[in-house]
């Protein structure tokens, strides 16, 4: 049988075509097209771009793809991106596009996602102010819209598509697009318009950083939604007035006064390095003690920057200049101000002075005071007050050295506060020689007066000098005696001491010999009695005449 | 092309072989056949592996990964006609194609959201890296009847080569602050068509089981060149083709 079938040719040459072209109808397959489900265009070969600037023809000619935008590439001199939105019934359809880029005239590639097969009525059965109301009571009554509603065709979660109103609303602390249904009002889906991102900036001592931002409404704003605590930056404009009431919190900063950039691209170094090194501020404390942000849960980080006019400053008060434009201070509540610094040309005390927030130190510093404020409380006069002083600056060296390399120069880890700040390099307190700023190194050298709330400024530098000593080790200049350091290598472990005397051991109205007491006892805690790190700790009291 | 690659076409042709052989002492005849049709089914048993190295745009910083592609073995159909010109000498063509997974070694560098100069370096295996290749060539054959119901048909030609890669183009991975370490959990994937012309040859022996109709066993050797572009800038030259076995039905007229 099976040789008498194959005698009849005919049969034959159908086999042989079956055979052959079994394959390359395997190989052809391609599924079909769904309502819910776009169909992806990638051309990026002559065959494909031929087929897909075809149907781009088709369906502009069709009304069913418009040309929104034609921009030409930034990157590549005479390219130019088109992008096409996707209409079905004169209505837009949300997601299908196509995008053309060009050069010259001849195509160079096709990107799209375009709904192949749409079946639906065009007609709305409610107004688009009926949607916006529904949108907002779905938001509560704080939303408001922040643009017209647009009538789209949108695709259902569920699957399918919908005629749908897109509302954008702003509420306190969000912004959520809604998509209601043109038929009868209901919620069809929604997101968050809000979205987070990196982007890169140059900072006051011409560093590159990276800066996490957050897109709202095409503007890349200065709010990092990225650590666990909310941290802002607010761009006060010069305007001391504003910057005042809202110290006073008779204002409220919100999301548009944060440094604002249409790229990500950062060019302000003030606002740059306050809000990176907030960040890095807030890593810190995290990773070497398991604090989460100031308060101990997050608390929101708000740092003010610009709060005057540069070009003003020797014409203000000498209370202005001395606090907003050379100084930098924690306001309470989370809120950081950073003074301005003075216009290139100008000088005081025979230094030119930079953005406040240009150094991780004095930022670190004011961040600590948040911590301090929020853990021991240490009343901010007298000896307290200058342990409050101390615990801040301790930790401002010590950020410096978890960031940056150690060394001598701008941007490098060091025991002096505020280097970065002014050229030539100066700073204003030293830790491994308080007596080089006119800051005792020794108990018995403390300020008595009532000056700087006590000497809170002056009398740190007692507290500063143990810190250094049980560190790096060394001879106390007053005492003459000597102290074996932990080392460099451990500084982490001295670290840890202070931050666990200074922030739990310490009452409010703590003194220098409660310090010593403190750090010792935390010593023992963590490394045991008898320890290095507690004998180093002990020494360096000592040393600075405290016992 | 390992020992194992060769174990299944060895045992289909010595299973051919030892059909052969009750008539071995027959004699051998001539091959007579003016046009000769095969249908064939088996494994793609060796496909060449590739590396595609890719860079992207992360967190305000250019991130890397390394994707090592292998695949497992696949079924593999072809089919195979020609007409006899002259003595001993045919001219075909031949159609083949496998769909196989395969999978791919990633190490990737993610750049941290924070800090320059800080990756975080995930290592994982992405799956589902589908290849669908198809292949026709044009052959020149030497036909040949050792034996009188033995067949034995060597071939070579040019072939033109049709495929479909899944290629990662993007690490996925999860993270959690302080974002100092991601996991790896797989890979974004596009899939790239490509076109290539290389060359086919290999051996095909069958058994006469009738006058017109049979079995045999083939084995084939395919290449080509193809370059596949994973994303903008990233290019991974990639070998077509591999070590083909099947067997299948012979008929001849």
């Amino acid at each position: 049988m099976v040789r008498g079938m194959f005698r009849n040719r005919r049969l034959s040459i159908a086999l042989l075509v079956i055979c052959l072209a079994a394959p390359i109808l395997l190989a052809a397959q391609q599924p079909a097209g769904r309502q819910d489900r776009p169909r992806e265009v990638i051309s990026r070969l002559a065959d494909d771009l031929r087929a897909s600037d075809l149907e781009i023809g088709r369906m502009v000619r069709g009304n069913r793809l418009r040309l929104r935008a034609s921009t030409p590439d930034a990157q590549l001199v005479g390219r130019v991106h088109q992008r096409f939105d996707q209409y079905y019934g004169g209505v837009r359809v949300f997601g299908g596009e196509m995008v053309r880029q060009l050069d010259g005239t001849e195509t160079v590639s096709v990107y799209g996602t375009v709904y192949d097969t749409i079946n639906l009525d065009t007609t709305p059965a409610i107004a688009a102010q009926d949607a916006a109301a529904a949108a907002a009571r779905m938001a509560g009554a704080a939303g408001s819209p922040t643009r017209t509603p647009d009538l789209l065709i949108v695709p259902r979660e569920a699957g399918g598509l919908t005629l749908a109103y897109r509302v954008r609303l702003a509420t306190a602390d969000d912004i959520t697009v809604y998509f209601i249904d043109a038929r009868n009002g209901s919620l069809v889906s929604s997101y968050s318009d809000l979205q987070t991102d990196v982007g890169t900036g140059t900072g006051v001592l011409g560093d590159l950083k990276k800066v996490s931002t957050t897109l709202s409404a095409g503007t890349f704003r200065t709010w990092d939604q990225l650590r666990p605590a909310a941290i802002y930056t607010f761009d006060g404009k010069g305007d001391l007035t504003r910057v005042k009431a809202f110290l006073a919190g008779a204002v409220s900063f919100g999301l548009a006064d944060t440094g604002a950039s249409p790229y990500n691209t950062w060019n302000d170094p003030a606002t740059v390095d306050a809000h990176a090194y907030a960040g890095w501020t807030f890593d810190y404390f995290y990773k070497q003690f398991g604090r989460s942000g100031l308060d101990g849960r997050n608390l929101a980080i708000r740092s003010v920057v610009h709060p005057v006019d540069r070009a003003e400053w020797n014409k203000v008060p000498a209370g202005t200049l001395n606090l907003y434009y050379l100084n930098a201070f924690y306001a309470g509540d989370g809120i950081m101000v950073f003074g301005e610094g003075l216009p290139p040309d100008a000088t005081v005390n025979g230094y030119k002075w930079n953005y406040f927030a240009g150094a991780l130190d004095v930022v670190a510093h004011e961040l600590a005071h948040g911590v301090t404020d929020y853990s021991s409380g240490l009343i901010y006069r007298n000896e307290s007050g200058a342990l409050n002083e101390s615990f801040s600056d301790i930790m401002g060296t010590s950020v410096e050295f978890y960031f940056q390399p150690v060394g001598v120069g701008y941007l490098k880890a060091d025991y002096t506060l505020g280097e970065d700040l002014t050229n030539p390099m100066g700073g204003f307190r030293s830790m491994a020689n308080p007596g080089a700023f006119g800051d005792p190194d020794h108990y018995s050298k403390r300020y008595l007066g009532t000056a700087d709330n006590g000497g809170v400024h002056t009398n740190s530098g007692i507290s500063n000098q143990a810190f250094y000593l049980a560190v790096e080790g060394g001879t106390g200049r007053t005492s003459g005696l000597s102290v074996t350091g932990v080392g460099p290598a451990s500084r982490d472990k001295i670290e840890k001491v202070f931050y666990r005397a200074y922030t739990q051991m310490l009452p409010a109205g703590a003194t220098f010999a409660l310090a010593r007491a403190a750090t010792i006892q935390a010593a023992r805690d963590l490394y045991g009695a008898g320890s290095n790190v507690e004998q180093a700790v002990t020494q360096a009291w000592t040393a600075v005449g405290v016992s | 092309m390992n020992r194992r690659d060769l174990l299944v076409p060895a045992c289909a042709i010595a299973l051919v072989a030892l059909m052969a052989g009750p008539v071995g002492a027959q004699t051998s005849g001539k091959f007579v056949d003016r046009l000769y049709f095969q249908l064939d089914a088996g494994a793609q048993t060796a496909t060449p592996r590739f590396t595609s190295n890719v860079t992207f745009k992360l967190n305000g910083e250019d991130g890397s990964f390394t994707a090592r592609y292998r695949f497992v073995s696949a079924i593999a159909v072809a089919a195979r006609a020609g007409v006899r010109v002259g003595g001993n000498l045919g001219l075909g063509v031949g159609v083949s194609r496998f769909v196989r997974q395969g999978e791919a070694t990633v190490a990737a560098a993610l750049p941290h959201p924070f800090f320059f100069n800080r990756p975080r370096n995930v290592t994982g295996v992405a799956s589902d890296l589908k290849r669908e290749e198809t292949m026709v060539s044009a052959e020149l054959a030497w036909l040949l009847r050792p034996r009188r119901k033995l067949d034995v048909m060597l071939f070579a030609g040019p072939a033109y080569f049709t495929t479909r890669q899944a290629m990662a183009t993007r690490p996925r991975y999860t993270e959690t602050y302080p974002f100092d370490t991601a996991t790896f959990v797989g890979v974004d994937a596009q899939t790239v068509n490509k076109a290539g012309v290389g060359f086919t040859a290999g051996f095909d022996v069958s058994y006469r089981l009738s006058k017109r109709v049979g079995i045999g066993s083939l084995i084939r050797y395919s290449r080509a060149m193809a370059t596949f572009s994973a994303a903008p800038g990233s290019n991974a030259r990639v070998t077509l083709g591999g070590v083909q076995t099947t067997a299948g039905l012979r008929v001849g007229f």
